[in-house]
């Protein structure tokens, strides 16, 4: 093992530049994920936010994101009269273009009733929740865009509001939310009566998968999902958007990982190929050369590889500061594959430098 | 007691057909216990070659090469390998050491290959370098290191597993006459202190004859016994001629 550790050793300036073309890769793969698993999972900040169990919407629709709900306004008390509801509030959620003089922005509108106490912001940054109509919260990075603060005016869908509060944690790649009373956005959509979503907040959460299905049993025309469920749907609609760029992206990473260890191996083995005829003359099996190589690769990935996730987890905030609407999210569990696939990747370079010490004629031992 | 190495009518040719050349040709001597066997010829007489027969690096195209009475020239590369390891040290003209290990983790791998490890191998390589006098080096790399230092290094790796035969390849060759002489009385008093059994020098440097029991000369693949003294005097007369 010494063997293997000081050959890698030896040149260290090489030894640099190699971990850091191994962790540029790992970087490059973990970060794309953690961006896709981040990003995900901050999509349903509304959902995991707002403080409902259940999620009643339009027969069919199954997410809260990129759909299209319209369900009566009065299903709202109906469900409230149903055992174990504690509260149940009807917000409109549609997408809308927020503008202030030339500056426009999209914006995810939230319409809810501000007395319920359900379906609103969850945290206020400076000022207040809307509470009356004309008012409105934005979120505060859609805010910093339109450079307004609170007190000032933003049309919001071709309407006049003042702003008397900005809300975080409220912007994701599905949009920055932007949040006025439910009547108002019932104006703006010129449907009274009429709302999205009905958000129902159960007394005890562990029974909301039932509520759940007592809904779905007793009301035509609604879907009824846990906050869990519609989550996981909202996550995995827009994972699936997210995979397939990501997993060339990534694939690259890996090809620039496997073309960055082989060179190295390729190179350390090409320079040290005397040194193995030498061993192989003096006697050391043909398995002690292959493991000196192997462990070699291996040493370079498991190296390359640490570097490269410590390098993501402090890369990741960078990012997300410039990048507001986007998440970075490392978990351990991407992390262990990308781990097992550098092991392999390790190996797999080690190939043609191992190729070539079984080739090596312990004869040149006598060449001068 | 059998001789340590026995050869007997080995021959080797390479190529084929009317291109064949025959680099050793039907060479028949054996060693004995305690000897110092110095092998001499010009350039290209097939010294090399016999050397990496008697290795066991190169199989001879014909005849038998024993070693402490094995027959080694049927062994398969993997016996053959391990053959080396246990029996047979070398010491090579460039020296042949591994750059990036230190003095003392080229002579440790050597014993590591053997199964010798910690402290056994650590006190073997304390002693090799008392005897050698490189204990000063211990630390340093061979290219920190004098031409011979590291020619000494490279003996001392040679004697790590304690063989039973050393071959030398042209080992003053890359050295000056000091030095080299050093190097031989070492190789020389490293026989008679019982490290190995024989040495088998292959060289063009007569100087190396002083340390040599018996010389045998090649020339065009074949050895025949000479006596030192007589090759000196041929030589002191060589050198003495008008307009030499």
């Amino acid at each position: 093992m010494f063997l293997s550790a000081r050959t890698l050793l030896y040149d260290r300036l090489r030894l640099a530049i190699s971990v850091g073309g191994m962790a540029f890769a790992v970087v490059l793969v973990l970060l794309l994920r953690g961006i896709m698993d981040g990003t995900v999972e901050k999509s349903t900040t509304y959902i995991d936010n707002v403080g409902a169990d259940v999620f009643v919407a339009r027969e069919g629709v199954k997410n809260m994101a990129l759909s299209v709900s319209a369900v009566p306004e009065e299903l709202v008390s109906e469900l409230a009269a149903l055992p174990g509801v504690t509260q149940a509030s009807g917000v409109v959620r549609v997408t809308v273009t927020v503008s202030e003089g030339d500056r426009r922005q999209p914006g995810d509108l939230v319409g809810y009733e501000p007395g319920s106490g359900l379906g609103g912001p969850w945290k206020v940054t400076a000022g207040q929740p809307p509470a009356s109509a004309g008012e409105a919260a934005l979120d505060s990075v859609l805010a910093s865009r339109l450079h307004v603060g609170v007190g000032d005016r933003v049309a919001i869908g071709g309407r006049d509001f003042v702003i008397t509060g900005l809300t975080g944690d409220t912007t994701s790649i599905a949009g920055k939310l932007v949040f006025i009373t439910l009547a108002d956005a019932q104006i703006l959509l010129q449907s009274p009566n009429v709302v999205s979503f009905v958000l129902l907040k159960i007394a005890n959460p562990a029974d909301a998968p039932s509520v759940a299905e007592s809904i779905l049993a007793e009301f035509d025309d609604t879907q009824a999902l846990t906050r869990a469920e519609i989550s996981g749907n909202d996550r995995d609609m827009l994972g699936e958007l997210f995979l397939a760029p990501i997993n060339v992206m990534s694939t690259i990473g890996f090809m620039v990982g496997l073309a960055v260890i082989a060179l190295t191996m390729y190179t350390v083995t090409s320079e040290r190929l005397r040194d193995f005829g030498v061993l192989k003359a003096i006697g050391a099996p043909q398995g002690f050369l292959l493991r000196t190589v192997m462990s070699q690769a291996t040493v370079l990935g498991v190296a390359g590889f640490t570097v490269g996730l410590v390098a993501a987890i402090l890369v990741g905030p960078v990012v997300v500061r410039f990048v507001p609407d986007i998440g970075v999210k490392v978990n351990w569990e991407p992390s262990v594959v990308t781990l097992a696939a550098v092991v392999g990747m390790s190996l797999l370079g080690a190939v043609v430098p191992v190729m070539r010490i079984i080739r090596v004629d312990p004869l040149l031992v006598f060449r001068r | 007691m059998s001789s340590p190495l026995v050869v007997h009518d080995v021959s080797k040719s390479f190529g084929s057909g009317d291109s064949t050349v025959r680099a050793v040709d039907r060479v028949s001597f054996q060693v004995e216990e305690g000897e110092v066997v110095v092998i001499i010829g010009p350039s290209g007489c097939g010294k090399t070659t016999l050397l990496s027969m008697l290795g066991c690096l190169l199989r001879p195209t014909s005849g038998e090469i024993s070693i402490l009475g094995e027959e080694v020239t049927g062994l398969s590369e993997r016996r053959r390998a391990r053959f080396r390891l246990r029996h047979i040290g070398f010491v090579f003209q460039s020296f042949n050491l591994i750059s990036a290990l230190n003095a003392t983790e080229n002579v440790e791998i050597a014993l590591n290959l053997a199964g010798v490890a910690g402290t056994a191998a650590r006190r073997r390589v304390s002693g090799l370098f008392d005897l050698l006098e490189l204990t000063p080096r211990a630390t340093m790399r061979p290219n920190d290191m004098s031409g011979g230092e590291q020619q000494r290094l490279a003996i001392a790796r040679a004697l790590a597993n304690r063989p039973d035969i050393i071959l030398a390849d042209e080992p003053t060759a890359s050295l000056d006459s000091h030095a080299g002489r050093v190097v031989m009385e070492l190789m020389q008093s490293a026989v008679r202190a019982g490290e190995t059994k024989s040495l088998i020098v292959v060289t063009h440097d007569m100087r190396i004859l002083d340390v040599a029991n018996r010389v045998l000369a090649m020339e065009d693949g074949v050895v025949r016994e000479v006596d030192a003294a007589t090759i000196r005097q041929a030589q002191a007369n060589q050198a003495g001629a008008p307009g030499l």
